[in-house]
């Protein structure tokens, strides 16, 4: 094995490992920001709910919904052995 | 003389592996708090759709007798519940209005004040309409609930809410 294949062999497994971190990041920003819009839109609902402005509740929970589901997504991506 | 000290042997976990699994364990934490977060949400809807004001029925309650109010007077009286303190303003000899006491900004009781004919919330100067109840003045963003009024002989009697 020469010099250029054995440095090779030896940076493939740190690429992949340098690929998987960044993924994880990836994924944990992307998780920060839903939970973010979630909190944001929890306190819209809290604030329609006792102001008397029922009519924003229900799209807020369905949209909290939405943003959980995706946060599950990304979760298992990350989980799920490659 | 070994290679690694004692210790690595003990625990034999590299520094960034155990980072690499705190960051997972980190954001598996996160979805948990999102999952928390939706629960919170639509527990918080339920209970919104299950007191919607609209299929709420209010009771009719007698609040005061229309001689024993002078005109610019106020009165307080609770409805729809013990606890809901509103207000009674006869406006003119034939004209009653009632609002709910608790200013739509923080909930501090407002009072009328008769001199500017205008509904004043002391804690963060918020001023009402008498006459429809809307937002004059301040950091209130809604106005007022109302009261329906209705006039039965000389009883006044409260009927219903708005907003």
């Amino acid at each position: 094995m020469g010099y250029r294949d054995d440095r090779i062999a030896r940076s493939t497994p740190h690429k992949h490992r340098t690929q998987q971190m960044a993924s994880i990041y990836a994924v944990m920003l992307c998780v920060f920001i839903l939970l973010f819009l979630q909190f944001v839109m929890l306190t819209a609902a809290v604030e329609g709910y006792f102001g008397g402005e029922r009519g924003v509740i229900l799209p807020t929970a369905v949209a909290s919904g939405i943003c959980c589901g995706l946060a599950c997504k990304l979760i298992g991506y990350v989980l799920t052995p490659r | 003389m070994p290679d690694s000290p004692a210790w690595k042997d003990d625990f034999p976990i590299a520094w960034t592996d155990d980072h690499f699994v705190t960051r997972r364990e980190f954001t598996k934490s996160l979805v948990l708090v999102s999952c928390a977060t939706f629960a919170a949400n639509a527990a918080v809807s339920t209970l919104g759709v299950l007191q919607d004001p609209g299929q709420q029925a209010f009771p009719e309650i007698q609040v005061a007798n229309a001689s024993t109010l002078a005109i610019g007077g106020s009165r307080a009286f609770y409805y729809p519940g013990p606890s809901d303190a509103c207000l009674l303003v006869r406006v003119d000899s034939e004209r009653f209005v009632g609002y709910s006491q608790s200013c739509t900004h923080l909930g501090c009781p407002v009072h009328f004040q008769a001199e500017t004919r205008k509904l004043y919330c002391p804690c963060h100067e918020g001023f009402f309409s008498v006459e429809d109840g809307r937002v004059l003045a301040g950091p209130p963003p809604r106005p007022l609930r109302r009261i329906l009024i209705e006039k039965r002989g000389d009883e006044l009697w409260a009927t219903g809410m708005i907003g």
